[in-house]
């Protein structure tokens, strides 16, 4: 496996794990927006 | 309708499919036409939105919200999981075969009987859903505006037949763009009106606060009660697991990604559907929550079905319905005063006038379950719940003219996106997996022709289907049911191919068809709630084939590695 190939696997995986983390965030605001006006 | 809106409404339809037949004109072989091959990531992406996205999602979930609050947009907490594993595991792997159809991959994996079997059991469980996608919408339209239901079935049938059989998967794509920008846009002017709607003096954060003492803004629930079926757990797992048999083994949405021109574009066309679909569907809910709270200083009918609601009218159980609206109408004043109250309140009187409010709203909720005993009475055949109606009602008495026009075209776009992208993977499946798969050799030009004929032909049976779709009794339904027989047994056969490297091609057949009978068994004896058959057809074939595997240890097998196969 080349550099090229080891960098854009690294770039996926940090694309994945951002999706993770913007969906865990939008869990977070949800529950604060719940927290608000419930 | 004013003229104004049928020009909206008819130019957008017919913008869309001259644009998907100029855009696409002049394809010549049957990869362009089945594969496409060239879609940017931002194609893939809104292409596999619009498809999930139904005229259903867009006319149902406000009215959802509007009744039960923004609980449902939990049911989307497993996408993004679902999304990841797809592009780690299944986008890399079709690419690199060079599959047509998420099936031809089974042959490579397993032999040509498992390929043709999950191959057949998705023409059934989509064929049967391709027409409900047709009628669904149609029914309410029809309902509402008294357009002809049948008329309005071969409209919507016929335009994406145009476009469909003419552009191929190049034509789903292209027109999707549009079509995901007529519907966001609509729901993005009705959102807008509805803000500028609201009384003096309050607010949009009032808003949600009246809200939110209505129990609407219950957006998380952290319960492990199995009875309530939106929670973040059922979320997170149940949704993990339909999103991956949805997205991975179901070919209308395997071949928006499949069109991607690498597999790159195609897994972050998935990506951004995993950043973007929550958000989408939480501002569609929210839409519904806005209606909730327009409605409470407007009158609303006391059943949003206005079928239902001629129906007990004009029966003799017209007085008792009339009586029951009477008294509602009397609580919606006195909850509209407190919502005032509220609004003007200090944090402890707030306090006090929120029981108030959920008090008042909860007997709103029993003078509407009280009518639907004179309306099923009046008319046994009628659908009680209103849900369907309530965003519709809202557009047609409440919006401007021109909006109207929008946002019907809204609804018909989402029905026609949907439409588009299943007859395209019908076509797909049975050209490439049972017609060429047993007539080899013929000229490209040849399958190119088959595969028009194929699209043309669901495009009829589609339309047939919704046709005769209201002489059933609660077919919507049944079509789910048939969905949840067959998926769970589906992605149990994938898990297999991806995970379970030593099982091998007889013993996941024999374990498909024994789960098959089991399934089918299982729902004629109501074993659990039809949507548990997803996860009990997959834990079963996967549990049989290991066992069957187990057992026969000298079972002649393919190789372990994947072959690469042609076409």
């Amino acid at each position: 496996m080349n550099n090229e190939e080891i960098n854009t696997k690294k770039s996926w995986r940090n694309s994945y794990t951002w999706v993770l983390l913007a969906n865990a965030g939008y869990i977070l605001i949800f529950y604060l927006l719940m927290k608000i006006f419930s | 309708m004013h003229g104004i809106d049928w020009i909206i409404l008819i130019g957008s339809m017919l913008f869309i499919v001259v644009y998907g037949v100029w855009k696409t004109r002049g394809q010549s072989n049957v990869q362009d036409f089945l594969k496409g091959n060239d879609s940017s990531w931002f194609t893939v992406g809104l292409s596999v939105m619009a498809t999930q996205a139904s005229a259903i999602t867009f006319l149902s979930t406000p009215g959802q919200a509007f009744h039960d609050g923004m609980g449902f947009v939990q049911f989307y907490f497993g996408l993004p999981v679902a999304m990841v594993i797809i592009c780690l595991v299944f986008i890399p792997l079709y690419h690199k075969l060079n599959v047509y159809t998420a099936y031809e991959f089974l042959e490579s994996r397993f032999d040509l009987k498992t390929r043709t079997l999950t191959a057949v059991l998705f023409l059934i469980q989509r064929g049967l859903s391709c027409g409900i996608t047709i009628f669904a919408p149609s029914i309410i339209l029809s309902a509402v505006l008294g357009w002809n239901l049948l008329w309005l079935n071969i409209i919507i049938g016929t335009l994406v037949i145009i476009y469909t059989v003419s552009g191929g998967t190049k034509a789903v794509n292209v027109t999707q763009k549009q079509q995901m920008a007529i519907m966001m846009g609509g729901m993005a002017v009705a959102f807008v009106i509805l803000i500028f709607s609201l009384p003096d003096g309050i607010t949009f954060s009032n808003a949600l606060e009246i809200a939110g003492a209505s129990g609407k803004m219950d957006i998380l629930d952290f319960s492990f009660d199995f009875d309530n079926r939106y929670t973040i757990w059922s979320g997170i797992i149940g949704g993990t697991f339909l999103s991956l048999s949805y997205f991975g083994t179901d070919q209308s949405q395997v071949q928006r990604y499949l069109s991607g021109k690498s597999v790159k574009e195609s897994q972050m066309g998935m990506i951004m559907n995993g950043f973007l679909k929550v958000p989408m569907q939480l501002f569609i809910l929210l839409v519904g929550v806005m209606v909730f709270v327009f409605y409470q200083f407007n009158p609303s009918p006391l059943n949003f079905n206005p079928v239902a609601t001629k129906s007990v009218e004009n029966s003799a159980f017209g007085e008792f319905y009339q009586a029951i609206d009477n008294q509602r109408i009397e609580n919606s004043k006195h909850k509209e005063n407190l919502i005032f109250q509220f609004n003007n309140a200090n944090e402890s009187e707030k306090k006090i006038l929120k029981k108030e409010i959920e008090k008042s709203g909860e007997i709103d909720k029993v003078y509407r379950s009280m009518a639907k005993v004179p309306i099923a009475f009046s008319n046994p055949e009628v659908e009680l719940n209103d849900k369907d109606y309530v965003f519709i009602h809202f557009i047609l008495n409440h919006l401007p003219k021109g909006v109207i026009g929008l946002l019907l075209a809204m609804a018909l776009c989402a029905a026609m996106s949907s439409t588009s992208s299943e007859l395209n993977a019908l076509a797909t499946t049975t050209t490439m997996d049972l017609y060429k798969r047993n007539n080899d050799g013929k000229p490209d030009a040849h399958y190119l022709k088959i595969s028009k004929w194929f699209t043309l032909l669901w495009g009829i049976l589609a339309i047939l289907f919704a046709c005769v779709a209201n002489l059933f009794d609660n077919l919507i339904q049944l079509v789910n049911i048939i969905g949840s027989i067959f998926y769970g047994n589906i992605l149990g056969i994938f898990l297999l191919a991806f995970f379970f490297k030593f099982v091998r091609a007889n013993a996941v057949f024999m374990a498909a068809i024994i789960t098959q009978i089991i399934v089918i068994i299982g729902w004629k004896f109501d074993w659990m709630p039809y949507l548990w058959l997803n996860l009990f057809g997959c834990a079963l074939v996967i549990l049989i084939a290991i066992m069957i595997q187990l057992m026969n240890k000298n079972n002649p097998s393919k190789p372990e590695e994947i072959e690469s196969i042609g076409h």
